[in-house]
C-alpha cells in the first residue's frame, strides 16, 4: 500500500514538474484569485472595525409611554438592560431630559411650555454582534411592539449608507474574485488537460497492467492541489509583505492583520487546494474517461 | 463446459469494433503452462483475440472462461483486477518511457500494492533472469529492441500471472533476437509455469517450435491444431 501511494505521489509530482510553465501559469492565476479574496475579506474586517467604531450610529434612543411613572419607566428601562443585544444603557429622568434639550436648543423646556413634558427615557449601546442594519431594525421593531414603550430612535440613514457602501464595495470584490476564480479553475483544469494528452500512452500501460480509474486519476487531482498549494504560498508570501508594509505605514490599520492573519493563512491553504483541486477533477472527468 | 486443466476456454466467441470487423465464432481452449501461437495475416483477428481476453474490446457473443471465471459477465469497474492476472506483452513493448528499467518491471507490483523490498527483491531477480541485471537504472530508449523487449517480458512475468498474452512481441526485431526473445519466453513461461498465448504472422519463426498454433483470417478460425 505504501509503494502504491509512493508511486501516486511521485507520479504527480514528475506530472507537475514534467508541465512546469503552465502548471506555474496556473498556480499564478490561483495566488492572484487568492489574494483578490484575501483584500476583500481584510477590506470587510476593516470596514467592519471601523464603522463599528461610530459608536453613536449604534446608540437607540428608547422613549418610554409618556403615562409611565419614573419607577414603571425604570422598570421597562432595566428590562431592556437585559437583552443580549444590550451593551449599556443610561436611563434619562424627566431631568436630565430638560439638561438635554437645553444643551440641544439652547433654552429651557419649562421656559417654553411652563412645564417639563419630555417623556421618561433610555439611551442603550447595542453589542458589537447587533451592530447591523438588519439586527437593528428587527430590534427597535421589537421594542416599538412594547405598550410601555412609545418610540425607538436611531441614525438609520448612516447605517443605511455604510451598509450600502459595504454592499457594493463586496459586491465589485465579489464579481471580480468570481471572475478570476473561474479564470483559475479553466486554467488548472486546461493544465490538467494538457497532463492528461501527453500522457496518453502511459495512461493506457497504466491500465493494461491493472491499474483502477482511482489509481490513474489520483495523480493528476494531486497535480492540481499542487498547483493550488503553491498558488496558496505565493499569495500567502505577497499577503505577508502587504502586511509588514501596512504594518509600518499605516499602523491603524495593522490591527485587523495581527488578529486574522493566520485564519487568512488557512482560508489561502484551503482556497488554493479547493481551486486546484475542482480544476483538476474538471478536466480529469472530461478527458479522463 | 469447465475443465480443471485449462486456463482458457473460448466458446464460440464473437467481438466486434464498431465498423464491424471482428472475430467470428471463434472456439479453442489453452491448457494449464500450454504455450500455443495465433497465427494469421495482419487484421485476421489476432490482436482482436488478445484484446477480447483483457476485456479491451467487448465481446458480443459467446463465454470466455479464463481460470474458471467467465469474464464476459466480468463489470467494467472488476477488469483491472482481470488485468492483473494477466501478463502482456506488445509488439510496441509499451514501456513507461520516463522511467527505469527497475521502475517498468516493478510496476504491475506497484499496481498491485506490493510491499516495497518485496518488490526490489523480485525485480531484481527478474531481471537477472532476463539477463538485464546491470540495466536496472537505465531509461527504455537507451536499450536495443531486443533489450526493451526482455523488460517487457520480465514486467509480464513479475507477478507470476496464470496468463501470459503477447501480441506480435518479435514484430520489431530481426530474426536473430525474435528467436532469443522467443527462447526467452519459451523458457521463463515454462519455469514459471504460465500458459502463454502468442499471435504472430511469422511463421518461419514460429514454425520450428512444434508448438500448437491457431490459424485465423479475415476474424474467423481457419484451422486448429496442427
Amino acid at each position: 500500500m505504501i509503494s502504491k501511494l509512493k508511486f501516486i505521489f511521485f507520479e504527480s509530482i514528475r506530472g507537475f514538474l514534467y508541465a512546469r510553465t503552465p502548471a506555474i501559469l496556473s498556480s499564478i492565476t490561483i495566488a492572484i484569485s487568492l489574494i483578490v479574496i484575501s483584500v476583500s475579506f481584510y477590506g470587510y474586517l476593516i470596514f467592519i472595525k471601523h464603522s463599528s467604531s461610530i459608536t453613536n450610529n449604534y446608540k437607540l434612543e428608547v422613549f418610554f409611554d409618556s403615562n409611565l411613572n419614573s419607577l414603571e419607566s425604570q422598570d421597562i428601562f432595566n428590562k431592556i438592560l437585559t437583552y443580549d443585544a444590550i451593551a449599556s444603557g443610561e436611563f434619562i429622568d424627566k431631568d436630565k431630559s430638560s439638561i438635554k434639550f437645553h444643551e440641544f436648543f439652547n433654552e429651557k423646556v419649562e421656559d417654553i411650555l411652563g412645564e417639563n413634558p419630555l417623556p421618561y427615557s433610555g439611551e442603550f449601546m447595542t453589542n458589537d454582534k447587533y451592530r447591523n442594519l438588519d439586527s437593528l431594525v428587527l430590534f427597535s421593531n421589537y421594542l416599538e411592539s412594547f405598550d410601555e414603550i412609545d418610540k425607538v430612535y436611531y441614525d438609520k440613514q448612516v447605517i443605511i449608507r455604510i451598509y450600502n457602501l459595504l454592499n457594493r464595495v463586496m459586491m465589485a470584490a465579489s464579481i471580480i474574485g468570481f471572475c478570476i476564480v473561474l479564470i483559475s479553475i479553466i486554467l488548472v483544469s486546461n493544465t490538467t488537460r494538457l497532463m492528461i494528452y501527453s500522457k496518453k500512452e502511459n495512461i493506457r500501460i497504466l491500465s493494461l497492467m491493472g491499474g483502477t480509474n482511482l489509481f490513474i486519476r489520483i495523480p493528476f487531482l494531486l497535480e492540481g492541489v499542487i498547483q493550488g498549494v503553491l498558488g496558496a504560498l505565493m499569495s500567502i508570501s505577497f499577503l505577508f509583505i502587504i502586511k509588514f508594509f501596512v504594518e509600518y505605514a499605516l499602523s491603524p490599520l495593522s490591527l485587523a492583520f495581527d488578529s486574522n492573519f493566520q485564519f487568512i493563512i488557512i482560508l489561502n491553504l484551503g482556497l488554493g487546494i479547493a481551486l486546484g483541486f475542482i480544476g483538476s477533477k474538471r478536466a480529469v472527468k472530461k478527458y479522463l474517461t | 463446459m469447465l475443465e480443471s486443466n485449462k486456463i482458457l476456454i473460448f466458446n464460440d466467441v464473437s467481438a466486434t469494433y464498431k465498423n464491424g470487423v471482428g472475430i467470428f465464432d471463434i472456439s479453442f481452449d489453452l491448457s494449464v503452462g500450454e504455450f500455443v501461437f495465433l497465427m494469421g495475416p495482419t487484421g485476421s483477428g489476432k490482436s482482436t483475440i488478445l484484446r477480447s481476453i483483457y476485456m479491451d474490446v467487448g465481446i458480443k457473443r459467446g463465454k470466455v472462461i479464463f481460470s474458471g471465471c467467465d469474464i464476459t459477465k466480468t463489470k467494467k469497474r472488476e477488469i483491472p483486477y482481470l488485468r492483473r492476472d494477466i501478463g502482456m506483452i506488445f509488439q510496441d513493448y509499451k514501456l513507461l518511457e520516463d522511467r527505469t528499467v527497475f521502475d517498468n518491471v516493478a510496476l504491475p507490483l506497484q499496481i498491485s500494492g506490493y510491499k516495497s523490498n518485496l518488490i526490489r527483491d523480485r525485480v531484481f531477480s527478474m531481471l537477472d533472469k532476463v539477463s538485464l541485471a546491470n540495466k536496472g537504472k537505465q531509461l527504455p530508449s537507451k536499450l536495443s529492441g531486443g533489450e526493451r523487449q526482455r523488460v517487457s517480458i520480465a514486467r509480464a512475468l513479475i507477478t507470476e500471472p496464470k496468463l501470459i498474452l503477447a501480441d506480435e512481441p518479435t514484430g520489431n526485431l530481426d530474426p536473430i533476437v525474435a528467436d532469443e526473445i522467443l527462447d526467452l519466453l519459451e523458457d521463463t513461461a515454462m519455469h514459471s509455469g504460465a500458459s502463454v498465448l502468442m499471435s504472430s504472422h511469422n511463421f518461419p519463426l514460429i514454425q520450428p517450435r512444434k508448438k500448437r498454433f491457431i490459424e485465423l483470417s479475415d476474424g474467423r478460425q481457419v484451422d486448429n491444431d496442427i
